[in-house]
Parts: structure tokens; sequence; C-alpha cells
């Protein structure tokens, strides 16, 4: 081990979140080597004088009082009527109905490759992609870079997030990339595309897949958005929209279609 | 669930996280009447949000929230053209070049002071980006792992972030002290 790599360890060692490899590895170096000593030494000093020095500031009572004071239900109804129209467009109840006859029918003709699993028992875990989804619809917060070219989009999420999701302008396709953000689901940080179809907008969700093997695209719809979930290549997928099914197919056909080797024509 | 039932929920979730919340915002907006506006629109829109929230830390859920609120803010008043999101470049390094040598308050330190009020300048005065690792690590006391969830960058930046923070404040630390005792104080 040379001194760099101890000066980098020492950190990981006084935050306890060394391996236990590295620690072997970091203490036989500190037996030989007194100036990374000195070093963990001024580290460890730092530490403590920021933690006992360092002032931890208290909420006032008042604040608590104050978020409690707007929390009950006049909030939301204010909240909800500064959201912006597509908002409540796709949640009318005239949508509800609708969608379910014509994805019904859209499976029943066209031979889909998908499964219609109705409504998902993953219920929470959907509920959270609504809300991101909607989130994402408020002003300012649809994309972090906002650009239709992919080699803008890709090399903006390398250092933010630990997967490279496949980024691709697909406007020749009717879906044009609008850009690219940063979201939180499920308690992760996730790569979240933005496609757009017409007056839609479509986010699509990034995440390492559970395992490797590819999981063909399932649809639902969850408070009268329709969901769609595939994964391969190692990533899982979750593409969210007020688009009919064929729509969303089309766009989930695409995007798996740049991540595994395109099958042969059929027949 | 009805409103009033869904509110109470929240709370329960949420408020004992309050301090936390209120710790980041000051932290990062450097007074109180900000970071306290900023916990208010934060936990109101976690509140509206809060149907989805399925993960299990909400600690790091409301801070992540926090922390974009905020930034957004931040971002609007932002005179001097640094981008946030440059702080891992190189090019990065020039505009805090001068952080570490600059005299943190000349008036001030002229009195004797505890450790407290120069540590809290010291950390007030690093680049946000900087300053939040220190908070959340060294006073929030959370893991890397959390750490990465709230700021939204893989855990190596995590470290790299939190290396470069502690190199930074060490050395203003030690600058520090060493004028004060050259001040014979
Ligand atoms: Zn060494």
């Amino acid at each position: 081990m040379d001194c760099d790599e101890a000066r980098r360890l020492l950190h990981r060692l006084l935050d306890l979140e060394i391996e236990p490899a590295d620690r072997v590895r970091l203490e036989a170096h500190l037996a030989v080597c007194a100036s990374c000593v000195a070093a963990r030494a001024a580290l460890h000093r730092l530490g403590e004088a920021v933690r006992g020095g360092a002032s931890r500031y208290r909420a006032p009572d008042s604040l608590a009082a104050r978020i409690a004071a707007s929390l009950p239900d006049d909030t939301v109804g204010k909240e909800r009527a500064r959201a912006p129209a597509r908002l409540s467009r796709a949640r009318s109840s005239r949508w509800l109905p609708l969608a379910a006859s014509v994805m019904l029918t859209a499976l029943v003709s066209s031979g889909l490759t998908f499964t219609w699993t109705g409504q998902s028992d993953e219920s929470r875990a959907d509920d959270e992609v609504v809300a991101a989804h909607i989130r994402s619809l408020m002003a300012d917060h649809l994309t972090d870079v906002a650009s239709s070219d992919q080699h803008t989009v890709r090399p903006w999420f390398s250092g933010r997030i630990d997967l490279a999701p496949p980024v691709r302008d697909l406007a020749a396709d009717g879906f044009p990339l609008v850009g690219g953000r940063l979201d939180y689901l499920d308690g992760r940080a996730s790569a979240a595309l933005v496609y757009r179809h017409g007056p839609h907008v479509i986010n699509v969700f990034v995440r390492p897949a559970a395992d490797t093997g590819a999981m063909p695209l399932t649809l639902h719809s969850r408070q009268g958005y329709l969901i769609g979930a595939w994964s391969g290549g190692g990533l899982a997928y979750t593409a969210i929209s007020d688009v009919g099914v064929d729509e969303m197919t089309r766009l989930a056909s695409l995007l798996a279609a740049g991540t595994v080797p395109t099958p042969g024509p059929p027949g | 669930m009805s409103e009033g039932a869904r509110a109470k929920h929240f709370g329960e979730i949420a408020l004992p996280h309050l301090d936390a919340a209120y710790n980041l915002a000051r932290w990062l907006m450097r007074n109180e009447v900000d970071a306290e506006d900023m916990v208010q629109d934060a936990y109101l829109r976690a509140f509206r949000y809060f149907d989805g929230f399925a993960g299990t830390n909400a600690r790091a859920w409301l801070l992540s929230i926090v922390r974009r609120v905020c930034y957004d803010a931040l971002r609007r008043r932002s005179r001097d053209g640094i981008s946030f999101e440059d702080a891992d470049s190189p090019a990065f390094d020039d505009a805090i070049d001068g952080f570490v040598s600059r005299p943190v308050d000349p008036e001030t330190s002229l009195l004797r002071e505890a450790d407290r009020a120069l540590l809290d300048r010291l950390i007030a005065a690093l680049p946000p980006l900087y300053r939040e690792v220190i908070v959340l690590r060294e006073l929030e006391e959370l893991s890397y792992r959390e750490i990465a969830d709230v700021v939204g960058i893989p855990l190596g930046t995590v470290m790299s972030r939190l290396n470069r923070a502690r190199a930074l404040l060490l050395k203003a630390w030690q600058t520090n002290v060493a004028r004060e005792a050259a001040r014979g104080l």
C-alpha cells in the first residue's frame, strides 16, 4: 500500500466504514509509516473538534408548530390548485374508463408481447413512481439536464449515479428526448430519462436490476397513469405516462432494442 | 385515509427528523430565517408526495428534499456563476483556491474565541457541496450510503468529497490556529 491509498483509507477507518481486508492492509502500512500516522492523528483531532465544537442547530419550537398548522387538508387543496393543467387533465375521471377499454382492445387486437397485470400488487412502489412522475411535471423539476442530444445527456449521468443508462434520442420514432434527471425512488437514487410524445411526457426510470435476466414488458395502470416495466442488460426500467398502451409498448420496444441484441426479423 | 389521519401519520414519521432537517438547511443557507422557510417548504412538499414514500429511511428521504429546496434557492441567488455541479471537476479547484488562505474574519479573529465559533466560521466558508458532506457525516452522523442517497451521488463520490472537504477544513483550521498563535492569542 502506498501513502496515497493509505490517506484515502484513513477516512474510512475513522468513519468505521472500512472493509476488514483494507483495515488489515492499512494497519500494516501505519506500522511502518510515521507520516501516515501523523495524518491519522490530524484527521482524528479535526473530527473531534468538529463533532465537539461545531454547532448542530436545533429547530426552533415555533417551526414544528408552523409546519403542523399548515399541514391539514387546506394545504392539499391549495397545492392542487397550483398544479399544472396537464396534471389535472391526466387525472380527470374522463380518462379512466377510456383507458381501461383502450387497453383491453389493444391487448386483444394486436398480439402484443406484454402482460397486462391490471392493478399492481406492488402498489406502494407504484405510488412512488406516480409521485415522482407528478413531481417532475411541476415547474422546474422535469429535467436536471435539458437536452435532446444523447451525447450531452449520457455523460451527465456518469459520476452522479452508479449506472450508465442507455440514452438515445428517439425523435425519428416520435419520441423526442427532453433530457435527464436524478430522482429518488424506493429509497435509492434513480436515473430518469424524459421523453415527449405529442403533448405527453414520459418518464423512464432506470435502476440496477435485481438479476441479470431479461424480463419482458408488463403494463398496468395506477392512479390513471400507465406504467410499463421491463428489464434487460442488468437494468430495470419503469416507464410512466398518460400515453396509451400502443405508444408505451412502442417506446419500451425501442428502448429495449437499444440495450439487447436485436433479434432477427420474424419468419 | 382521511386528510387528518394522513397528516397525523406524516407528522409521526417526519417530525422526529425536524432537527436534522433544520440543521442541514441552516448550514446550507447560513441564516435562520431562510433555514426555517426552506424546512417548511420541504415538509410541505414531502407531505404532498408522502403517499409515494415507500422507503424505510425517512430521514434520508426528508434530507434529500430539504437539500433540493435549499439548492434551488441558492441557485436562484447565485451571483458568482460557479455551478454546484462542477465540484468534482478540476476547474472547481481554482474557484475554491482562495478559501484556505483567506482569513475568515479579521475583525473578530482578534478576539479570543472558543473553538466552536472558529469551526463554525470555517465550515460555513466551505463551498456548499463540501460543507454538506461535513454536516451530514460529522453532525448528523449519516453513513456513506445515506449521504449518497441524500446528495444523489455514487458512494465513491461521497468518499472523495469527504476527503477533499476534510483536507480543506484541516488546512484552514491549522492556518487559523497558527495565525492566532502568532498574534499571541
Ligand atoms: Zn504512508
